[in-house]
């Protein structure tokens, strides 16, 4: 009678061991054992995490209206097809159009808008090709080739038809700068050269203007 | 009646325009026609969907139907501005409006070439859809099926357990029978378990390894798991909207700061936020593996109405609720722009192969050891990278001795306690 006992216990042990051992199993759906968890889910609040302070629980908040953040100059034009012709007429480049620029533009260029634009500017990029949005239209097409930059600056900041705004990830200083690159897959041969004879002349004249102008030939060339 | 019988010659008249027109173009122009509305058009209009523009299936009949020829959409075309302004027609500023006053760009084209284009819209026919859902969802059914394999392990344990247990009942029964017969005494009553007991106090050496070797591996196990405590390593959460790396950074080539930006400018890498992901999502709205079902989420939070191509006047908008998956505690400092900016690290080396993956899980341990292992191991780009300039001149100073040139994180103070925990 004991060694039936013993024997029924025998089996009961490993069949128990067998479930505990199975229960062990991670799943990815799980983070795993933590140890004093309060040192990683901590009381302070994390950027992105929850916030029962306000209505809607988002820690990430939007600004307050009417905060400016230092440095920060409004861009008064409105988003409005009048404001698009005012933005053309009104906005110059700030930065020159020199190799660095180009290439600071062309590296802002690759992370934000290689994607859809694609690398020559022809509306060729990946999410066209393979993902299939609707192909933005190329940079040296016949109704862009000229494209002021003030309107590109406009265009940017506020998105235009299915372009969205990228005011919230560039900010002007590379709205500007991306521009740069932009107008060399404007023109990609230096087709058009207008301002060229005019640069020349100032840079003999007044090299303190010229400087901005030879600027915009090398772009060009 | 009278009416009716206008309305009738009307639509006779109407038909047969259309019809003729049809008649008239040739499949040469039609093809034509294609090119140019690829290189014009595509950008806002879709021929049997909305976008920036109305679907514009039909709409040289309906122009056709109330000014009788294709002379007004031709001039609507070529400039929609200047029609506006010259002809004064009711229609097309309703239009203007109803599309968000976006101005169709003006196009330098021949009336021809918009014929060849509206010709290539009437004969247009909807792509075959390709069964690719399908196959996607079939493929992530069958990978779900498979299950954890330690279950089925032990299943089969459980089972060989039993045939050894039913086996040595019968080889006992058979042994105890053959002693009957031959009329020997019955063998003294064992069980299997003082049978197994009886081997290992005979044999003490393997009594000895069997117990190290088993000690051994329990000793192994309860090591790797307290070393598991507090390691999210593998953790893949399930998210509130199938988002998938795979097609967006993969497929779609869209870079890694395209939507998190700040890892490029602060501490966090940031949770792109919603208008983000309208930026393409006002263009596609229909994925190819999940359809219109995840994209609605995206649409139900920020309140995008995609039957009009707008956003809804104020709407009370959602926060996605996205499971944290990667959590340094609170008592380490890590910035990611110092890592991706200055360091000019891959978002890769830390994160594995995220264009890769469909749901995202944590690929590194992000313990301490890690961190350091690299930053022993990681040499610093001082080239050409204007954070480091000056230092790179006292290092090679300090370490002329040594004869060192390249250095890692450790030599500019990267294993220092206070680098990351103050």
């Amino acid at each position: 009678m004991r060694k039936m006992n013993l024997h029924a216990l025998t089996n009961v042990a490993l069949m128990a061991m067998a479930l505990f051992l199975a229960s062990c199993g991670n799943t990815p759906q799980s983070p795993g054992v933590e140890y004093m968890p309060d040192m990683y889910r901590t009381v302070a609040l994390e950027p992105y995490g929850g916030n029962s302070n306000y209505a809607d629980s988002m820690e990430a908040r939007t600004p307050a209206e009417g905060s400016i953040p230092r440095g920060y100059l409004p861009y008064g034009i409105p988003n409005s097809n009048d404001g698009y012709e005012m933005a053309g007429s009104l906005l110059t480049n700030p930065y020159p159009s020199n190799e660095e620029m180009i290439a600071e533009g062309k590296a802002i260029y690759t992370k934000y808008c290689l994607h859809c634009h694609g690398k020559e500017g022809a509306g060729d990029g990946l999410t066209v090709t393979a993902g299939g949005h609707p192909p933005p239209p190329a940079y040296n097409s016949a109704a862009l080739k000229t494209l002021p930059e003030g309107k590109m600056f406009h265009t940017i900041t506020y998105g235009k038809n299915l372009m969205g705004a990228h005011s919230s990830q560039l900010n002007v200083e590379e709205r500007w700068k991306v521009i740069r690159y932009v107008q060399t897959l404007q023109n990609p041969e230096g087709e058009e050269a207008p301002a060229e004879a005019g640069a020349e002349e100032g840079s003999e004249e007044a090299p303190a203007e010229a400087e901005a102008m030879s600027d915009e030939t090398a772009m060009n060339n | 009646m009278r009416n009716t019988w206008v309305s009738l010659t009307k639509n006779f008249l109407f038909v047969t325009s259309v019809m003729s027109l049809l008649l008239m173009s040739s499949p040469a122009s039609a093809q034509e026609g294609e090119a140019i509305f690829k290189a014009n058009c595509t950008a806002c209009h879709k021929i049997d969907k909305k976008l920036v523009g109305p679907a514009l299936q039909g709409a040289r009949a309906r122009w056709a139907e109330r000014t009788g020829s294709d002379d007004a959409i031709i001039a609507w075309v070529k400039n929609s501005q200047g029609y506006m302004k010259s002809a004064n027609d009711a229609y097309a500023n309703k239009l203007f409006d109803d599309y968000n006053k976006s101005v169709m760009t003006p196009i330098a084209i021949s009336s021809e070439e918009v014929v060849a284009v509206l010709d290539y819209i009437d004969n247009w026919q909807p792509e075959v859809p390709v069964a690719q859902a399908g196959g996607e969802a079939g493929v992530a059914g069958a990978e779900e099926s498979a299950g954890d394999p330690t279950l089925w392990l032990i299943l089969v344990a459980v089972v060989l357990f039993v045939v050894f247990r039913v086996l040595w009942g019968v080889n006992k029964n058979l042994e105890s029978l053959n002693r009957q017969n031959e009329g020997d005494a019955p063998a003294p009553t064992t069980d299997m378990f003082g049978e197994f007991i009886g081997f290992f106090t005979r044999n003490r050496a393997v009594t000895v390894v069997v117990f190290l070797v088993i000690g051994a591996y329990i000793s192994v196990l309860g090591w790797d798991y307290i070393n598991g405590i507090g390691v999210y390593q593998g953790y893949q959460p399930k998210q509130p909207i199938w988002f998938s790396h795979k097609i967006h950074a993969g497929q779609n080539g869209i870079n890694c700061v395209y939507c998190h930006n700040s890892a490029e400018k602060g501490k966090a890498a940031g949770i792109p936020s919603l208008n983000i992901c309208m930026n393409c999502h006002m263009g596609v709205q229909e994925g190819k593996v999940s359809g219109t079902k995840e994209i609605a989420k995206i649409y139900d939070a920020i309140g995008w109405d995609a039957d009009k191509n707008r956003y809804i006047d104020g709407y009370d908008q959602k926060p996605i609720e996205w499971v944290r998956i990667h959590n340094l505690q609170d008592f380490v400092y890590f910035n990611h722009s110092q890592h991706v900016v200055v360091g000019k690290q891959e978002c890769q080396t830390c994160h594995g192969p995220i264009e890769e993956m469909d749901e995202v899980y944590q690929y590194s341990e992000l313990t301490m050891g890690w961190c350091i292992t690299c930053h022993r191991e990681t040499s610093v780009t001082m080239d050409g990278n204007g954070y480091y300039e000056s230092i790179h001149e006292d290092l090679v100073e300090k370490y002329k001795g040594e004869g060192l040139e390249t250095f890692t994180v450790e030599h500019i103070g990267g294993l220092e306690c206070v680098k990351c925990h103050y």
